[in-house]
């Protein structure tokens, strides 16, 4: 296993519980962490990234130690952090340079070299003179994932990664990190969009109010849903009743009436029909009945 | 490696946002440029100010571009070091450098470097800018190893202690703003404070650390120098490692933050040992000091000799001496054990007395030698000394208190060190001051005068110096074959000196004395300048010392006058009793190197500015002309009494301005080092006389205008509450001490100068001391032969010297002149009253100008003499004129008049015609009151009548922050163009006052401060109100300036407002308007609502009609 985490606990100075007792065995490969807002990925992400420390639990990247091997750690990581958006005063070009120096690039031919390349790999070689503040969204974050590419780390962590970008970004993003994927790499890949875990990963875990309820294949995840999704023909008034009684997915007006997806063990009073679910379904379903975390309120 | 790679790695990228800041490239375009400017202007342009200090000293071309920066810099880098530990907070990508493998103390360090080496390159830049424009300066040597020294000393310290104190505070504090607030409220605590304190300790930028350095012997206070910017160099690293330490982001490995801690403990530990030990040294030097003068203080009363002749051979070695003194002393008291001094540094090896040793002792400076038998009064015992060693400087000026010791040596930026001895290997210089051979008695004992007691000795010295040096000592130096060189001066002299360098001489004889220049070989840069003058010079010289016998009446005793070039930091001070300097010896004047200190000493810059400023009077001189006003004017520094002036400020608007005396004024050679006055109860009598003859003027002119109050009239105040002695004691007034000492003797000689007249009775007092020409004069017998001459007794005069002096007050009455006119001839008679109103008894001086004055040499006595006034005593003074008197001033000399010389012209002349022409003299007439029936007058000095607002409420800072004022004396100076906030007492002749002329003045405002008179109304009916109006230089010089005192008269309950438009009004009494008031109190109001800077209050008159 490439990273084994074992009963980490993580409480904050105000009590708050960010993590309880933990235990993850991440394999090589990418690794997606799904969870809702404040399900304590992020906590986890900075814990594995040695940005902060654990209160207790024992963590073991690559066969080392996180909490007495940080500098070995760091030296295999790369990291792209939630919020990635100001910049000091630096070209986009500097900025990846700076990080490659300080992931141990010594050499500056062979880094400069580096740094061009991973500027044309993810899209910016165009753009490397200008200042990192003055890029767009999309761009920016392409530039954190060269930053934490550049220096090849065995172990790539990236936090929410896809959040505000456009849809054509996202699937560039998500077919870039695919593609190191296949390089013997471990990515983690934090996120609370489905979408993005459905499509890369083969091994996922879906954590919530700092605990992992569940581990495994984004494949099992969705057997677990299998049979639990319906969809229902509704009118007008009936739209009402149904949002409030199931999990709703999506509704698509239909004719006369709406065709409502929710997830639900069975449909009662309604014309039903079972549906193949996906991991957006099996997710829903999952926080609905197994954590029972659904309100429609 | 990687270590190294990292910090360069993060260096680069830190310094690349520092450049790129807008803050910083405005500070550097800036720096560039004002430094720029400031070095053009300074050596290169034609009209700038041009400064040879810079010149001389090429050393300090770096120093005060580094100064400057320094400054500038040390403020600057507080903004933009903290900013990184913000910046890192506030930039979401920071972190993405965090999780690199790098330690902590690797982005920490290589963060400040990163700062730190842009702010160097500064410096770089900086240094080799001064660099060209030292290159570029005709004449101007280049002092290479200067740009590395200042350098390491200014620069390096300053950022690596003012950027890790920032970015730790910032770390602590966790606030920008605050960091900011504390550390701006540190510099300039440090600037303007506390800046001197501790010599210089809380000093972190070495603004005002000495660092002057010289030409001849470089640095003189190496190791304070290395320890102070080790305190701030290490308190850096302290707070750097520190910084690590608490940083936070997680550390590479769970320990690696602790060995910083450690080290930074490490780091605090020398900055503390190296502050321990600079304070520990000042606080040494103190203790030292106590410590000699109580040991003087034990040794003060025991046995004593005279030396007649002394007999000294000295050897110069590197860093130290040894020397034999071979002297023959003449007992003045019986005794066996006599008592010497010799500075405590050196060792005494061997005393000898015709071949046998003699038994003595050493109690640190003190040398007790046993003779073994008693010696009788009168007899002689010729015995040698040997002894050797360094000189222990502070062991010099004993009598000089800590904090004028210690107070800054200041030329423009210039910090210079003050030492008083020079011992290296290149260069040594001995006064008297550091008794390098042994002396009689003690030296300066704060118990009693006895150790002041100096005698004339014959001397003899024989100086072996190191090879390629030059020694030089009174008397002509005679060089021998070993390489020795012997000095035999042709007089006895009271003290010998030695300075021993790489001289070179350039003379010219004239009258058969030899005029010399010993300059430091290569420090020729006058001869090519003065070259086509040089035929002239003899007779310039001559007439400088033609000028100074004439003024002072004393003639030059010397066959040698050598101006001898030492190290700039070589300092002296005024003493008590004699006004001569160190840097006046027996026919030598040690003189900065280079006379650096003096502009005037720029000589080539110097003619050509005169051919200037001629031009731009619009008269052509020529380029001989020029030379010769330049060297004047070099001739003028040996000259004048007075040296600078200094200016300080006791708060807004108030101001003093001081004289301090000229070190290197030449009347010492006239007078000190050739009479000897001398009285165990007075050790101020040789000062006194001194004082006398130099006819000290005051600082009655526009330093009075200034302060408010002369210092004269200070010293007045003074003796009216203490007695002499005290006052002498009193280290608070060491800087009226002489106008106390003057005032003292002109009492004391004004009875002898009444009854024989001043001039002669001057003129006995030359007589007498020429007799004693190089002899010792005891000033009590000297004071009895002068009353013989002159019928009177001196000497019991000397009796109220011990008690506080009662002061007399006086009213003048106006000078009247009367032009009498009988066929065709007309005299012109003065008449003027003064009255002595006191109960004491007193002496005025009059000065009638306008008559009486046919050449310098042929003054009728009758325009300056003394009049004594006995208590409640009045005369009318008679004098006839063959011209008509302009103007009479009164000196009330010691008195309570304040001021205490009014001048007052002579107004309408009369003109009558009569046979009978008035009779001359001083005729006691009744005391008639000045007052005049039916007027009311109440002045400012009325304590009940007069009634000031309450001054308004400033806030907590700017009163912590206004220094703490000489509350001494009740009126200060008043600035007109920047008047007080608050009513502010001063003095002037032109406010109203029957003894005292004062007023108080106030800054204008918006009425809010006001001074009321509340006069008493004796019987209802019309008045007429008058207001005293004097007119400041903003009246007199601007011609612009408009404005009215705005008044309300008040009485019950009716108020009316009156105006004076102070352009329109008269000086003096000026009608305010016809008022009805009944038989009770008026009261008149002026409020400082006024268009003009300033408001005076003064005083108020009531005329009935």
């Amino acid at each position: 296993m490439s990273i084994s985490i074992k009963n980490l606990n993580k409480v904050y100075p105000n009590g708050n519980h960010a993590l309880k007792d933990v235990n993850l065995e991440i394999p090589t490969g990418m690794f997606g962490l799904l969870g809702p807002n404040g399900a304590g990925k992020s906590t986890l992400m900075r814990i594995l990234v040695a940005l902060m420390e654990p209160t207790s639990g024992q963590v073991d990247i690559c066969g080392y130690d996180l909490l007495k091997q940080r500098k070995e750690i760091r030296s295999i990581l790369g990291y792209l952090p939630q919020d990635f958006r100001f910049f000091a005063k630096y070209k986009t070009h500097e900025f990846l340079d700076y990080a490659a120096r300080l992931s141990g690039m010594t050499n500056n031919r062979q880094r400069k070299q580096a740094v061009d390349a991973m500027l044309e790999n993810v899209g910016l070689f165009d753009v490397r003179e200008r200042y990192a503040n003055k890029l767009s969204g999309g761009m920016k974050r392409r530039l954190g994932i060269a930053q934490a590419l550049i220096h090849h780390p065995k172990v790539i962590i990236v936090d929410e990664p896809t959040t505000g970008l456009d849809p054509e970004e996202r699937i560039r993003f998500r077919n870039l990190l695919s593609e190191v994927s296949e390089n013997d790499v471990t990515i983690i890949l934090s996120t609370h969009i489905v979408g993005d875990i459905s499509s890369t990963c083969n091994c996922m875990a879906l954590m919530n109010k700092g605990e992992v309820s569940f581990y495994g294949s984004p494949q099992d995840m969705m057997k677990q849903a299998e049979g639990k999704v319906w969809r229902i023909k509704v009118t007008s008034d009936e739209l009402h009743e149904v949002d409030k009684k199931y999990p709703v997915i999506s509704t698509i007006p239909s004719g006369s009436g709406w065709e409502v997806q929710v997830v639900a063990d069975e449909i009662e009073g309604y014309e039903a029909e079972s549906y193949p679910p996906n991991l957006e379904h099996a997710y829903v379903y999952y926080m609905e009945n197994k954590l029972n975390l659904w309100t429609n309120d | 490696m990687s270590f190294i790679n990292n910090i360069q790695s993060v260096a680069k990228y830190e310094s690349k946002i520092l450049i790129r800041s807008w803050f910083f490239k405005v500070f550097m375009v800036l720096a560039i440029l004002i430094l720029g400017f400031f070095d053009f202007g300074m050596l290169v342009a034609d009209d700038g100010g041009g400064m040879w200090m810079l010149k001389a000293l090429p050393s300090n071309l770096p120093y005060v571009n580094l100064l400057l920066l320094n400054t500038g810099q040390a403020v600057i880098c507080i903004f933009l070091a903290s900013e990184f530990l913000k910046r890192d907070k506030k930039l979401d990508t920071s972190e993405v450098f965090y999780v690199r493998p790098l330690s902590n103390a690797e982005y920490v360090i290589g963060k400040i470097w990163g700062n730190l080496r842009v702010f160097l390159i500064l410096n770089l830049i900086v240094m080799g800018m001064a660099l060209i424009f030292n290159l570029i300066t005709s004449g101007m040597a280049v002092d290479w190893g200067a740009y590395l020294l200042y350098f390491f000393l200014i620069s390096i310290p300053t950022l690596v202690f003012i950027i890790g104190l920032s970015i730790f505070l910032m770390l602590v504090l966790k606030n920008q703003a605050l960091t900011f607030i504390i550390l701006l409220g540190y510099i300039g605590l440090t600037l303007f404070y506390i800046s001197d304190k501790f010599y210089y300790l809380f000093d972190y930028m070495a603004y005002s650390l000495p660092l002057v350095k010289s030409g001849i012997v470089g640095f003189t206070n190496w190791e304070t120098v290395l320890n102070h910017r080790a305190i701030y160099f290490f308190a850096g690293l302290a707070f750097i490692f520190f910084t690590i330490f608490l940083f936070r982001r997680l550390p590479n490995s769970s320990r690696s933050n602790y060995p910083w801690l450690f080290l930074s403990f490490c780091m605090l530990l020398i900055s503390g040992a190296a502050g321990y030990k600079h304070v520990h040294s000042i606080l040494g030097q103190g203790e030292m000091r106590t410590l000699y003068t109580e040991v003087n203080n034990k040794y003060v009363h025991t046995p004593k000799m005279i030396i007649e002749q002394y007999d000294i051979s000295l050897e110069q070695q590197p860093e130290t001496f040894v020397s034999e003194v071979t002297m023959k002393g003449l007992a003045l008291e019986p005794a066996a054990v006599f008592t010497f001094c010799l500075n405590p540094g050196l060792q005494v090896q061997e005393i000898k007395r015709g071949g046998n040793s003699l038994d003595f002792k050493r109690d640190n400076q003190i040398l007790l030698v046993d003779f073994g038998q008693e010696i009788i009064p009168g007899d002689t015992v010729t015995f040698s000394v040997k002894y050797g060693g360094k000189i222990d400087s502070k062991f010099c000026y004993l009598d000089i208190p800590a904090e004028v010791l210690q107070k800054e040596y200041k030329n423009f930026l210039f910090n210079i060190d003050k030492q008083y001895v020079f011992q290296t290997d290149n260069y040594l210089l001995f006064t008297p001051e550091t008794y390098w051979y042994p002396r009689p008695g003690t030296s300066y004992s704060n118990m009693s005068p006895d150790w002041q007691q100096t005698y004339f000795s014959k001397f003899g010295l024989q100086v072996k110096p190191l090879p390629g040096l030059t020694p030089l000592s009174q008397g002509e130096g005679v060089k021998e074959e070993d390489g020795s060189y012997s000095f035999t001066p042709e007089y006895p002299v009271q003290a010998i000196s030695l300075i021993v360098g790489k001289y070179k001489q350039q003379s010219l004889e004239s009258d058969s004395t030899v005029y010399s220049i010993w300059h430091i070989e290569g420090n020729d840069y006058y001869t090519a300048t003065f070259d086509s003058i040089l035929d002239t010079i003899p007779s310039f010289v001559r007439n400088m010392r033609e000028n100074l016998e004439r003024t002072y009446r004393l003639s030059y005793p010397f066959n040698r006058f050598s101006v001898i070039e030492v190290p700039v930091q070589f300092s002296t001070y005024t003493r008590a009793w004699s006004q001569a300097q160190e840097a006046v010896q027996p026919e030598m004047v040690l003189f900065p190197e280079k006379g650096c200190v003096f502009g005037q000493l720029d000589v080539d810059r110097a003619w050509r500015n005169q051919i200037k400023w001629s031009k731009r009077g619009g008269r052509e001189i020529t380029e001989e002309e020029a030379k010769i006003r330049a060297l004047n004017n070099f001739f003028w520094i040996f000259q004048r009494p007075e040296g600078n002036y200094n200016f300080s400020s006791a708060g807004r608007g108030n101001y003093n301005i001081s004289s301090q005396a000229n070190p290197y004024f030449l009347f010492p050679q006239l007078y000190n080092y050739r009479y000897n006055i001398f009285s165990p109860d007075w050790p101020v009598a040789n000062a006194a006389i001194e004082l006398y003859l130099q006819k000290k003027s005051d600082n009655y002119g526009w330093e009075r205008d200034i302060n408010g109050i002369s210092n004269n009239e200070k010293a007045s105040l003074l003796m009216e509450k203490q007695g002499f002695k005290e006052l002498l004691a009193n280290v608070e007034y060491r800087n009226l001490l002489e106008n106390i000492v003057s005032l003292k003797v002109y009492r004391l000689f004004a009875d002898p100068e009444i009854s024989i007249g001043v001039n002669a009775f001057r003129d006995s007092v030359y007589a007498l001391l020429e007799k004693n020409t190089f002899r010792n004069i005891q000033f009590e017998s000297l004071l009895d032969t002068l009353g013989n001459i002159s019928h009177t007794d001196i000497r019991s005069g000397l009796s109220e010297w011990s008690y506080p002096t009662p002061l007399p007050y006086y009213t003048l009455g106006r000078p009247e002149v009367t032009r009498i006119t009988n066929r065709g001839q007309e005299v012109f008679v003065l008449r003027m009253q003064v009255s002595n109103n006191s109960d004491h008894d007193g002496i005025v001086h009059i000065d009638i100008q306008g008559v009486g004055r046919r050449d310098q040499n042929n003054i009728d006595p009758r325009t300056s003499r003394k009049i004594p006034l006995a208590a409640h005593q009045t005369k009318e003074l008679v004098s006839v004129w063959e011209e008509a008197p302009r103007d009479v001033t009164v000196n009330t000399l010691i008195s309570g008049n304040l001021p205490s010389v009014i001048n007052q012209p002579v107004g309408n002349i009369k003109q009558e015609r009569r046979q009978n022409i008035d009779t001359e003299g001083d005729f006691i007439v009744s005391t008639s009151s000045q007052d005049i029936e039916g007027e009311i007058i109440v002045d400012n000095e009325d304590t009940t009548l007069f009634v000031l607002s309450e001054p308004d409420v400033v806030g907590m800072l700017p009163k912590w922050l206004d220094k703490v004022e000489d509350t001494s004396f009740k009126y200060s100076g008043v600035s007109d163009w920047r008047p007080p906030l608050q009513w502010t007492a001063t003095t002037n002749a032109n406010y109203y006052g029957k003894y005292i002329r004062s007023a108080y003045v106030i800054k204008s405002g918006n009425g809010s401060q006001t001074a009321t008179w509340k006069i008493p109304v004796p019987a209802e009916g019309q008045y007429d109100v008058y207001y005293y109006v004097s007119k400041n230089n903003e009246m007199r010089y601007n011609d612009r300036a408009q404005g009215e005192y705005r008044f309300k008269v008040k009485q019950g309950e009716e108020t009316e407002d009156a105006y004076i438009d102070l352009r329109k009004a008269n000086e003096g009494w000026e009608q305010l308007g016809v008022y009805y008031f009944v038989a009770d109190t008026a009261f008149i109001v002026l409020t400082n609502e006024c268009k003009l800077r300033s408001v005076t209050a003064d005083a108020v008159k009531l005329v009935k009609r």
